[in-house]
């Protein structure tokens, strides 16, 4: 299988499999909280079929730190369809999240600690942080998933999985950039599916679910590859500026002015440190085309 | 009397010696060597694309040889290698193997290699069979090593050669990276050690 065809079905299957349980889920749009249930296994089915292309299925326990994101989108279906609870109860989403994800945290960063990479204390305050600012990011940006509706928020998604992709890419780990890479993917099918169903909402859980992921491919990146912590503060401050939308002084913004702002803003912070690490690439002159 | 318990205290004195001698003899055969960095190669070459074999070599590594001449069944190997010390001759490659694409090394530092048995093949020519650990999987490896010679280096300390080449299917350690994308599973790894009589 020539490198171009995987990549392309890497991206393209776990798309199409998303666009599918998305499409079946605006025909029973009546029952908007079966459709609620479905979106949150688009991105965790989306991204289980892109992991099992890039990495095949991994062992359970994995040995491979990083391929706990597989069992973690498992999880994070369920994790999903809680997002989707009635307000009264949303509480429960909050704290079982804020669980899980501490859970897979440790689970996916100790190993550096064992393997004296990190110092016990340092890893330790790492995780927490990581654990924290992953958790905020997703509590505050998953109510937009309920409240936008169309081919914008799904686009502002995809560019983020998109340009976090490239990021991780030039720094070091081609699998966990195809893995981000899949992820705007399926973000991707969501602009063109919003794009004709101008009432095509992504729901909380999908969008909780696909920043969860992405975040902790971006941790990982950190952890695993070479993503400097600069780059890796600069994609969580990208992935809070989708919800500038819920500020008093920007809801009284043109939509279209909303979007362009959040787009400008995503394409400042995660473009920059893009640009930075793609001429830092060039300037070696390396003939490496991984 | 006491001349009786000084007697029976010489026998048992006697006794415990013929009991240790074999025991001491036998360590005496067996000799250990320190893999010597230096004068020692990891090198290894896997097919890209299919079309052409890419080399590459570990500069970082150590290890302990036990050699019973007489009788090989006693001798052993422990092989250490710094996964981090990868050296394709091109940097930002390198980094790559360094990630979790492939060795994972902030995970797994290190590679291992540990024998179970040696068995005498010919006059030169042995096989060893023991667990490699590569990125957390340990599997067991059987391969043929040839003993290249024996010597002295300028600082007049005994030194012992030996070399092994063997080939390993990557997927087999999780490092499936790339499998579709045109860098092969097998790959043929060469071992030629000097080590010193420590």
């Amino acid at each position: 299988m020539s490198v171009v065809l995987q990549a392309a079905l890497t991206a393209g299957v776990p798309a199409l499999f998303a666009g599918l349980i998305w499409l079946l889920g605006g025909y029973i749009a009546p029952l908007t909280r079966f459709r609620g249930l479905l979106s949150p296994v688009a991105v965790g089915g989306g991204y289980l079929l892109a992991h099992d292309f890039v990495h095949g299925r991994p062992p359970f326990p994995p040995t491979d730190a990083t391929h706990w994101l597989f069992y973690f989108a498992l999880t994070g279906i369920v994790l999903g369809w809680l997002a989707e609870l009635p307000a009264d109860y949303r509480w429960l989403w909050g704290a079982v999240t804020l669980l899980v994800l501490s859970w897979t945290m440790v689970l996916g960063f100790k190993p550096l600690i064992q393997s004296g990479y990190w110092m016990p204390v340092n890893g330790t305050q790492i995780i927490v942080i990581l654990t924290v600012a992953t958790w905020l990011l997703v509590v505050l940006v998953a109510p937009n998933g309920e409240q936008e509706q169309g081919a914008g928020l799904p686009f502002l998604l995809a560019a983020l999985g998109g340009l976090s992709a490239g990021l991780i890419f030039y720094n070091k780990s081609a699998s966990l950039g195809q893995l981000a890479g899949s992820l705007g993917a399926i973000m991707g099918i969501g602009v063109l599916i919003g794009w004709w169903r101008r009432t095509f909402r992504l729901g909380r859980g999908a969008v909780s679910l696909a920043l969860i992921l992405m975040a902790l491919l971006w941790a990982m990146a950190y952890g695993y590859a070479e993503l400097p912590a600069h780059s890796l503060a600069l994609l969580y401050l990208a992935g809070f500026s989708l919800a500038l939308t819920r500020l008093k002084p920007f809801m009284r913004l043109h939509p279209m002015a909303r979007f362009l702002l959040r787009f400008a803003l995503l394409l400042a912070l995660v473009g920059i440190p893009l640009w930075l690490s793609f001429q830092a690439y060039m300037a070696t002159q390396s003939e490496y085309p991984y | 009397m006491r001349q009786v318990r000084k007697n029976r205290w010489l026998a048992y004195c006697g006794g415990l010696a013929l009991l240790i001698a074999p025991i001491a003899s036998a360590n005496a055969q067996r000799v250990t060597y320190r893999v010597d960095p230096v004068h020692s190669f990891v090198i290894f070459r896997v097919k890209h694309m299919n079309t052409a074999y890419a080399y590459g070599r570990f500069n970082s590594f150590s290890g302990t040889i036990v050699v019973d001449e007489k009788n090989p069944a006693n001798s052993s190997v422990e092989f250490e290698i710094d996964a981090n010390s990868i050296d394709t001759g091109n940097s930002q490659r390198d980094d790559h193997l360094r990630s979790p694409d492939f060795f994972n090394v902030r995970q797994y530092p290190k590679i291992r290699f540990k024998s179970t048995s040696i068995r005498r093949i010919n006059a030169n020519t042995f096989e060893v069979r023991g667990d490699l650990t590569i990125r957390g999987t340990t599997r067991p490896l059987t391969v043929r090593v040839t003993y290249v010679g024996k010597g002295r280096n300028p600082r007049g300390q005994e030194i012992i050669g030996f070399e092994t080449t063997f080939t390993i299917k990557r997927s087999q350690f999780g490092v499936s990276y790339g499998l579709n994308g045109g860098l092969a599973d097998e790959v043929r790894v060469t071992i030629a050690v000097e080590a010193i009589r420590q």
